[in-house]
């Protein structure tokens, strides 16, 4: 899944302005629900937290990939936030976390789902790329970097 | 079928997902919840794909691919934190129910291209039966010992 096809600009918010991270999660849910008009906010943001109890996907280096299959989506949805300040995110190694991606998909399928978290952490794992995110200075440039990351890494 | 089999919590971790696969040797691990009730079922096909790029489903033939590079070296230390055996499952799968017919298994099993199916009780898991589970029982219900 190539996320510079699969983000719509409405679904990338550069200065989040949640403090912890029920707020973060809400606030991200908030951008995917009104980003791709999806109905059923609650439903999501449950089957979010849900998800964040078995084990926060905080996975360090100031990174956080919320997700979870719900069966009120038709699709897998993205979107995108990132918090300057940073949040506390129970990360595995205790860093805040600056970079969110959310995904949210169909319960009855695996594969898409699958595809898309190990997309992201395919990109996310190099520095360079989380550098340029966190100095990007607007959505224009958040999709450029992401398809010069695509080429050169995936 | 088999009564002794290993299963995975939904909030499993990718690594031992992993290590369940490659002990048991098996293809198909059932996630189940605390009461045993058959929640999921991980393919090791779904599993492999956290490793592949994306671009190998748009190509017809890897022949051409001699050398995957950097791929071969990747670390796979973010999946390993964000990967959990809910994550990873599939809850539109096919089950026996433990008093279906052998030969039902048979034609499931070839029908659906599976090697392994899980056994249910109401809606916990009992057991797992597999091609060779099935081979076997027939063989021996013909009388050819």
């Amino acid at each position: 899944m190539k996320l510079s096809k699969n983000i719509k600009k409405p679904a990338v918010l550069l200065r989040m302005t949640a403090t912890n991270k029920d707020e973060s999660l809400r606030e991200l849910v908030d951008l995917l629900c009104a980003a791709y008009k999806l109905k059923e906010r609650d439903t999501i943001l449950e089957a979010i937290c849900n998800r964040e109890e078995k084990q926060s996907t905080g996975v360090g280096l100031g990174l956080a990939v919320p997700h979870a299959k719900t069966p009120v989506v038709d699709k897998l949805y993205v979107a995108f936030g990132r918090s300057v300040e940073g949040i506390d995110f129970d990360s595995s190694d205790g860093q805040k976390v600056q970079i969110f991606f959310i995904l949210i998909s169909p319960r009855d399928v695996s594969g898409p789902h699958i595809k898309a978290l190990a997309g992201i952490s395919r990109l996310v794992k190099h520095e360079d790329f989380r550098k340029a995110i966190l100095e990007c200075p607007d959505e224009k440039h958040f999709f450029e970097l992401v398809k010069k990351a695509e080429e050169k890494y995936l | 079928m088999k009564k002794d089999f290993r299963t995975v919590a939904p909030h499993t971790p990718m690594r031992e997902v992993a290590r369940a696969f490659f002990e048991t040797g098996e293809s198909l691990l059932p996630v189940t919840d605390s009461e045993g009730v058959l929640v999921g079922v991980i393919s090791i096909d779904d599993f492999i794909l956290i490793f592949l790029p994306g671009y190998i489903d748009l190509i017809r033939s890897v022949d051409f691919i001699h050398d995957f590079g950097a791929l071969e070296k990747t670390s796979f230390s973010i999946e390993e934190k964000l990967f959990v055996a809910e994550d990873l499952m599939s809850e539109d799968f096919q089950v026996l129910d433990e008093n279906d017919s052998v030969m039902k298994a048979a034609a499931i099993l070839h029908q659906l291209k599976l090697s392994r199916i899980p056994v249910v009780s109401g809606n916990r898991l009992v057991g797992m039966i597999s091609t060779n589970d099935v081979c076997r029982a027939i063989y021996d219900m013909e009388g050819h010992h």
